[in-house]
């Protein structure tokens, strides 16, 4: 039986740690499970509620790419509390979505996990100001303030010291990600995602202008797929990874080959319990493309992750003082893998 | 005193009905009006919209809400239905066998004053499909539950317990025949509270990721700058949670005719404890039982963690937390840290407390004295209660400012609730005669309440108290998360989103101990004061 068969091998590859082994043994039950009869099964952790953001993953899921690679793969959304790195450290989800700087903070902590595959390839951390008070660079944001995300304000303080700008000179005010404070006056300034809130705005008719902190050096990659090194020191287990990054980027590419007809997808299907407006979607979709299918993914193929990249999101993780080196964080052999030489599925 | 002479006064509840519904109407066209009003007013900060705007919103997803409900209300319905099965077979055990009280209701305080970011990963680790929003569900209810219950069975009057005593009935004949009966008020006054805290923990659950519920609607909405749908979404949130409680309450009413009505019954008396011992025994038992939950917490925590097999990177032993603040090379600056944090908070919280106090017990006052008002301000108490305070935080930090004020504010909107029931359920309990007594001699209601109904409230001020500190802490922590950017809340918050798991667990157990020592100061206030001015209610 492969079930049982990878189980052992999989404890014995982690048999030093006893207590770990008996837990990630007990857990794995519930991320992924291979049967002789039926497809594997694998929880997917999303970041966010379903919503074009995902919707290469939605695509995959449509069109049977996961099920054409003999795979069950449930996509469970996220929000705004959603507990990613636990939930795949601990077995209960087998890959999940997280930007570098939060995965690397985790792996800092003692979380063993490790990055696959880069969704968007320019971060899309964006400062939003209304366009009638527009806010146009980082030196522009001194004296204003600034609604920032509690997740935020630790990156946009070492932004503003690497760009030579006194933090104390910023007043940050606590936001979510409902970007009313802004319209209503309450901050100056809003940190927001490129693709999103600008968009929403602009679509109940307030215009907003938009620099992006990738301009000043911070330019890690964002919704990428991290799990578990177990997972990829097992054979079996590494195996269903790369299903899941084929699957994934056959998806991709088939979304932002036709951003609205993904879109339509999402709304109808995925996110049919939510009404999103399509047009919003369509838009946040398109402006999704040009994030995702940016930079090395060009040339290299969607997801990619090129030693180039790497190198960057690592200097940047240094210089806003996160400990991060390349092979540790980083396992670009599931790509290589998935793309055999190709660039396009 | 017999709870059954009330049934004859039915024609009067059924007159007063028909004038409550009129007042009801009255209350929601005031509201519709001022709302309107200013929504026009603020038209240009396009925070509050206008009301038929979010009509609107509601009929544009009527063919959305009727999943997304039943999901919210099952996850809240099984998180209320076993948090409050679990809350009262608890209190049962406690009444009878005090030792266990004194064990585990340090436990259960903790359990209604943990912060969520530290319990939320390993809910969503140990739990399986939607159990962690139940769970969560269940935990917004078993605290405020196990004290209705246990303050209820207490409340059974000392001469009717001597009454079965002498009669040869034992202690459990008692607790059947005598005491559930006398606890039934205060415990619908608990369940009350509950309904719309049940509601509002599933909500927080769906937080942490759902394909469907309001929660998930909500932040849609929200993210998406969709004004309109975000207070349809609310409103419904606020109305399913206002029938949650008028539910209850008619089931109280059917059930308990008597109760809050003529009869003495309801708001009574203390904790359990060595009352009757000498200071030198009651210290030691408090000791003992002090170590016991100590004890008990310290296995459990250990044995959920060993049990479960939970990953080190983010679930902390409580040998980790000592480390975090006493033994590694840090230990000094981070208990520096969490300190200056705790004075901030102890500060948010406290103003907090007094004012949402002072405004819960003058409502209270206020609804028993004039009934009719009830009708209209418990709605408006519930509606603000049942919003998700992640929704209504921007909206209260915009017109009170991300100060001290705006923290109050929330912290006021939190225990604000919860203490207005059990005030208004203790001002009721005032004997009919002494209420009498003064309408006799030519007092109005307000002299009523003032001279009699105050002093016979002055348990259930304290039951409520045991309630609202620590939910003033758990409201000041969620408002510096949200609002002022300073303060535990927001420490915790930021250690939680940097991974720095152990900084979060001794944060969280700061914040438990807190409010621990501050509920056992509650109670042993209350005990003299209640003993002076409400003897006939001390066991």
């Amino acid at each position: 039986m492969p079930a049982s068969l990878s189980r052992r091998a999989f404890l014995s590859g982690v048999g030093g740690v006893s207590l770990l082994a008996a837990g990630t043994a007990l857990s794995a039950c519930s991320s992924s499970t291979t049967s002789a009869s039926g497809p594997a099964k694998a929880n997917f952790q999303l970041g966010w509620v379903a919503n074009v953001e995902n919707m290469g993953l939605f695509m995959a899921d449509h069109a049977g790419y996961f099920r054409n690679e003999g795979l069950d793969v449930t996509l469970t959304p996220g929000g705004p509390s959603v507990v990613v790195e636990p939930l795949v450290v601990s077995g209960k989800a087998l890959v999940g979505l997280d930007s570098v700087d939060t995965i690397a903070k985790a792996r800092n902590e003692g979380a063993a996990l490790k990055i696959v595959a880069a969704t968007m390839q320019t971060n899309p951390t964006a400062i939003m100001s209304l366009a009638s008070a527009p806010v146009r660079t980082l030196k522009d944001l001194v004296g204003k303030r600034l609604g920032v995300q509690q997740s935020g304000v630790e990156i946009v303080n070492t932004v503003f010291k690497a760009n030579g700008i006194d933090p104390a000179s910023v007043t940050i005010v606590p936001m979510q990600f409902d970007p009313s404070p802004l319209v209503a006056g309450d901050c100056d300034a809003f940190m927001s995602l490129l693709v999103n809130q600008p968009i929403q705005l602009d679509l109940q008719g307030v215009k907003t202008t938009t620099f992006t902190l990738a301009e000043y050096g911070y330019n890690v990659w964002a919704d990428v797929l991290l799990v578990r090194e177990q997972t990829l020191a097992d054979k079996d287990k590494r195996e269903l990874i790369v299903k899941i990054v084929r699957a994934s980027v056959r998806g991709w590419q088939d979304a932002l080959s036709d951003t609205d007809a993904a879109a339509k997808i999402v709304v109808e299907k995925y996110g049919k319990s939510l009404n999103l407006d399509l047009k919003a979607q369509q838009k946040t979709a398109a402006a999704f493309r040009s994030v995702i299918e940016a930079g090395d993914a060009t040339s290299n193929g969607l997801l990619t992750m090129s030693d180039q990249g790497i190198a960057a999101n690592i200097a940047t993780l240094n210089s806003i003082g996160i400990k991060a080196t390349a092979g540790e964080l980083f396992d670009t052999s599931v790509l290589s893998d998935v793309y055999a030489g190709k660039t396009r599925l | 005193m017999n709870p059954f002479v009330a049934s004859r006064r039915a024609p009067i509840v059924a007159r007063s009905g028909v004038r409550s519904s009129v007042a009801v109407a009255f209350g929601v066209v005031g509201l519709l009006l001022i709302w309107a009003i200013l929504a026009q007013i603020f038209a240009g900060l396009r925070v509050i919209p206008q009301p038929w705007a979010v009509l609107q919103a509601m009929w544009d997803d009527r063919n959305i809400y009727s999943g997304n409900i039943s999901t919210t209300l099952s996850e809240g319905a099984i998180g209320f239905f076993w948090g409050n099965v679990l809350a009262v077979a608890l209190a049962g055990v406690f009444v009878q066998v005090p030792a266990v009280e004194r064990l585990l209701l340090r436990i259960a305080v903790a359990s209604y004053c943990v912060p969520l970011v530290a319990i939320a990963p390993i809910l969503v680790v140990v739990l399986p499909g939607d159990v962690p929003k139940e769970a969560l569900a269940g935990l917004s209810v078993f605290f405020t539950t196990l004290t209705a219950a246990v303050l209820g069975l207490r409340s059974a009057d000392r001469s009717a317990l001597d009454l079965i005593h002498s009669l040869g009935g034992g202690s459990f004949f008692i607790l059947r025949k005598l005491r559930l009966l006398y606890a039934l008020p205060s415990l619908f006054a608990g369940l009350k509270i509950a309904a719309p805290a049940a509601l509002l923990g599933a909500i927080i659950g769906e937080y942490l990721g759902s394909s469907s519920g309001l929660g998930v609607m909500l932040v849609q909405a929200q993210s998406s700058f969709q004004v309109a749908r975000t207070w349809a979404v609310a409103l419904v949130i606020s109305a399913l949670a206002g029938l949650g409680y008028a539910l209850v309450a008619i089931i109280a009413r059917w059930l308990t005719p008597w109760a809050g009505r003529d009869v003495s019954v309801g708001a009574g008396a203390v904790a359990s404890g060595a009352a009757g011992d000498g200071r030198v025994r009651s210290l030691l038992v408090g000791a003992v039982g002090l170590a016991g939950s100590i004890l008990l917490i310290v296995v459990g925590w250990y044995a959920v963690i060993r049990g479960f097999a939970l990953d080190p990177y983010f679930a902390k032993t409580p040998a980790d937390v000592a480390t975090y603040l006493f033994a590694g090379d840090d230990a000094a600056d981070h208990r520096q840290r969490l300190l200056a944090a705790l004075g901030t908070t102890l500060l948010d919280a406290g103003v907090g407390y007094v004012v949402g106090l002072i405004a819960a017990t003058l409502g209270a006052a206020v609804l028993v004295a004039f009934r009719r008002v009830e009708q209209i301000v418990l709605p408006l108490a519930i509606v603000l209660r049942s919003i998700p305070l992640l929704a209504l935080t921007p909206l209260l930090a915009l017109v009170f400012g991300r100060g001290l004020l705006g923290v109050t504010i929330v912290v006021a909107v939190v225990t604000f609730f919860a203490t207005l029931v059990t005030v208004s359920q203790g001002l009721r309990a005032a004997p009919v005669l002494a209420c009498e007594v003064i309408t006799s001699l030519g007092g109005g209601q307000l002299t009523v309440t003032r001279k009699v109904r105050l002093l016979y409230a002055l348990p259930s001020l304290f039951a409520s108290a045991r309630i609202a500190i620590p939910g003033a802490i758990a409201g000041a922590t969620l408002a510096e998360w949200l609002a002022s950017g300073k303060g535990l809340g927001s420490l915790l918050v930021s250690d939680y989103t940097a991974s720095r798991f152990a900084g979060l667990w001794s944060g969280s157990v700061v914040i438990v101990v807190v409010s621990v020592a501050l509920y056992g100061l509650v109670t042993a206030l209350e005990r003299p004061v209640v003993a002076r001015y409400a003897p006939q209610r001390v066991e």
